[in-house]
């Protein structure tokens, strides 16, 4: 099993060649396929697909260190629901943080795509500089971020007392340091969709524009009616993959704030993480993930749904 | 500052008409001088949001403590210390964290593409029974990420003895449906006649795919490597769940841990961090134009 499969695989195929009764002694083409596949196929069964039946049946269970699992039915269900604080917590801090990552993202993704399409020099350098931070690791944004945030040395406040602003603790206070963990993940993350919505605009052909201005079109008419239009569909690419980025964020903020201060930033992933890891909770921990699972699933539900609509317009 | 936004300025009336026929022509002038400088200042805004923050951990990691906790803080070293990075190298255990994330690279990345590529292969070049429904389950399961299952996940892995393993970071998310779709969506423009005069010419299966697609499919696999690469240096989420053992950290998990302590060594982390960050720095440096491609085409993240 251990990461020796390419080499197995390959065994495999030769065994299979060798057992296939063909002239040459070759693989059999109707067995090939099976057998190219079975490497991934391996993997990906033991690593999502068992896993994901798994959880359902987990979901079930209270699972405890120190005695055998036992069949609760959908309390896990109940107890998330009714009785755990944290829970909604993470309900709530994860619906405040996908609903401001996403405008946030879908305004200024739209703002630096129609920037680096204008004719611009240096557009290359441009597009890498809104690039680059979506090439960092989780890690290495939260460690900037942690150092640009930091309250006595930071750059933020440097800035504030530059011009006679009080400092600002900001991803210690309960009441804004979910700002500004979004604002941070918008700011890794804004360059990979301005590139979506880039390529979306150099898609539409300029025989459109040249047309509008014929007609007398302004600048802001053909924005309007030509631009925003025919770019609606990369819009909603955007708008999907950045929901169903935000619903599952954790590593990032995991390590900028921890969830904090107090749970503060806590979101549904962490919770799943930290009933599961850190409280021994893996019934508790599987509900969740549950819950998570299915709202992903209506959100590519809804992408393929309202992607095929618009393929039919 | 205002050098980078009157430069091009002479240029804006000039190079419209070739640049983009959208942006108008002679009937209108094009983008007037005010648009065009509000343009470039709008940029160069952009700019300094995006990059100043990965500077000021740059600078940073060359000043001394007492530069680091002087109020207001310089912008830039007075003296570029060179000895935050030899400290934090030798006192922490980087070269170990170093060599684990580099074979976990190697390791994953010659995996990925060694099983994906194959598996490709059959979607693209066979037709058998069970084809489509393989290709909708793979799609299916894109939409559980790790994330969303990560406790039966870490229960399989302990099961299977890959908890604390470098293979329980490198085996699991070698099989990603994005690198299948990617090679898929390449090998499907590879001509059949080609597999045909090939297997004519005596070639068994294997052959085919290792002498004839596999060469022919290099860019795609070009670009499969590139992302690879990335996406298992900056891996956060598998080290975090099946790596207890810190002999086993990778340079993302050292890291993380490093700073969840209570921190007061602020030059060696900063040190740490861009010494973490240096790699994928590089290969963004020459490599950008794949990366960026390879997302305006398939839409996978960096």
């Amino acid at each position: 099993m251990r990461g020796t499969q390419p080499c197995a695989s390959r065994k495999a195929a030769r065994g299979g060649a060798s057992r296939a009764p063909t002239a040459h002694g070759r693989l059999r083409p109707r067995l090939a396929p099976y057998l190219f596949l079975a490497p991934n196929l391996l993997v990906f069964g033991v690593f999502i697909i068992v896993p994901a039946v798994w959880n359902f049946y987990l979901s079930l269970f209270r699972v405890s260190l120190q005695a055998p699992p036992a069949y609760v039915g959908l309390a896990n269900f109940g107890y998330l629901a009714r009785q755990d604080d944290v829970f909604w917590h993470a309900v709530r801090n994860t619906v405040v943080f996908v609903v401001g990552d996403v405008l946030l993202i879908l305004v200024l993704a739209l703002v630096i795509a129609l920037l680096l399409n204008a004719p611009i020099r240096f557009r290359g350098f441009f597009r890498s500089i809104f690039f680059y931070p979506v090439l960092l690791s989780p890690v290495i944004v939260a460690e900037i971020w942690r150092w640009v945030l930091n309250t006595q040395y930071g750059l933020a406040n440097a800035f504030l007392r530059a011009v006679r602003l009080p400092p600002q603790p900001w991803l210690l206070r309960a009441d804004y340091a979910l700002d500004w963990v979004i604002i941070s993940h918008v700011w890794a993350t804004v360059g990979f969709f301005a590139l979506i919505l880039l390529a979306g605009l150099q898609a539409i052909q300029p025989a459109l524009y040249e047309a509008a201005e014929v007609d007398g079109a302004t600048r802001w008419h053909s924005l309007r009616h030509i631009t925003l239009p025919l770019l609606m569909p990369s819009v909603f690419v955007v708008f999907i993959l950045g929901t169903i980025r935000a619903v599952q964020v954790f590593e990032y903020i995991f390590v900028l704030t921890g969830g904090g201060p107090g749970f503060a930033t806590l979101t549904i992933v962490q919770y799943i993480y930290r009933a599961g890891f850190q409280l021994n909770e893996f019934g508790l921990a599987s509900a969740a993930s549950l819950l998570l699972v299915t709202v992903l699933a209506m959100l590519t539900v809804l992408q393929y749904v309202l992607g095929r609509m618009g393929e039919a317009i | 500052m205002t050098g980078a936004v009157q430069e091009p300025g002479p240029r804006t009336g000039r190079a419209r008409p070739s640049a983009r026929p959208a942006a108008g022509h002679a009937v209108r002038g094009g983008p007037s001088r005010l648009a065009m400088s509000l343009t470039y200042l709008s940029l160069l805004v952009g700019v300094i949001c995006m990059f100043l923050p990965v500077l000021w951990v740059v600078f940073s990691s060359f000043k001394s403590l007492s530069e680091i906790y002087r109020i207001p803080p310089p912008i830039f070293p007075s003296r570029w210390l060179v000895s935050n990075y030899t400290t934090a190298v030798r006192s922490f255990p980087f070269v170990r964290e170093l060599i684990n994330s580099t074979t976990v690279t190697v390791v994953a990345t010659v995996l990925t593409l060694a099983i994906n590529s194959m598996a490709a292969f059959a979607l693209s070049k066979y037709s058998f029974r069970g084809r489509d429904a393989v290709f909708l389950l793979m799609l299916g399961t894109l939409m559980i990420p790790l994330q969303a299952i990560m406790i039966p996940v870490y229960l399989t892995m302990a099961k299977l003895g890959l908890v604390n393993t470098l293979w329980g970071i490198i085996i699991p998310p070698s099989a990603t449906p994005t690198g299948v779709f990617l090679l898929r969506q390449y090998m499907i423009t590879i001509p059949d006649e080609l597999i045909e005069a090939a297997r004519i010419d005596g070639a068994g299966e294997w052959r085919i795919f290792a002498r004839v697609v596999l060469p022919l499919a290099t860019p795609a696999l070009a670009v499969l490597a590139i992302f690879s690469v990335v996406w298992r240096w900056n891996d956060f989420l598998w080290p975090l769940i099946v790596i207890n053992d810190p002999n086993l950290f990778t340079l993302q998990l050292g890291l993380a841990r490093f700073s969840g302590e209570l921190v007061t060594d602020w030059n060696s982390l900063l040190a740490l961090t861009v010494l973490t960050m240096l790699p994928v720095t590089v290969l963004f440096a020459f490599l950008q134009r794949y990366l960026v491609s390879g997302i305006a085409a398939t839409g996978i993240k960096g």
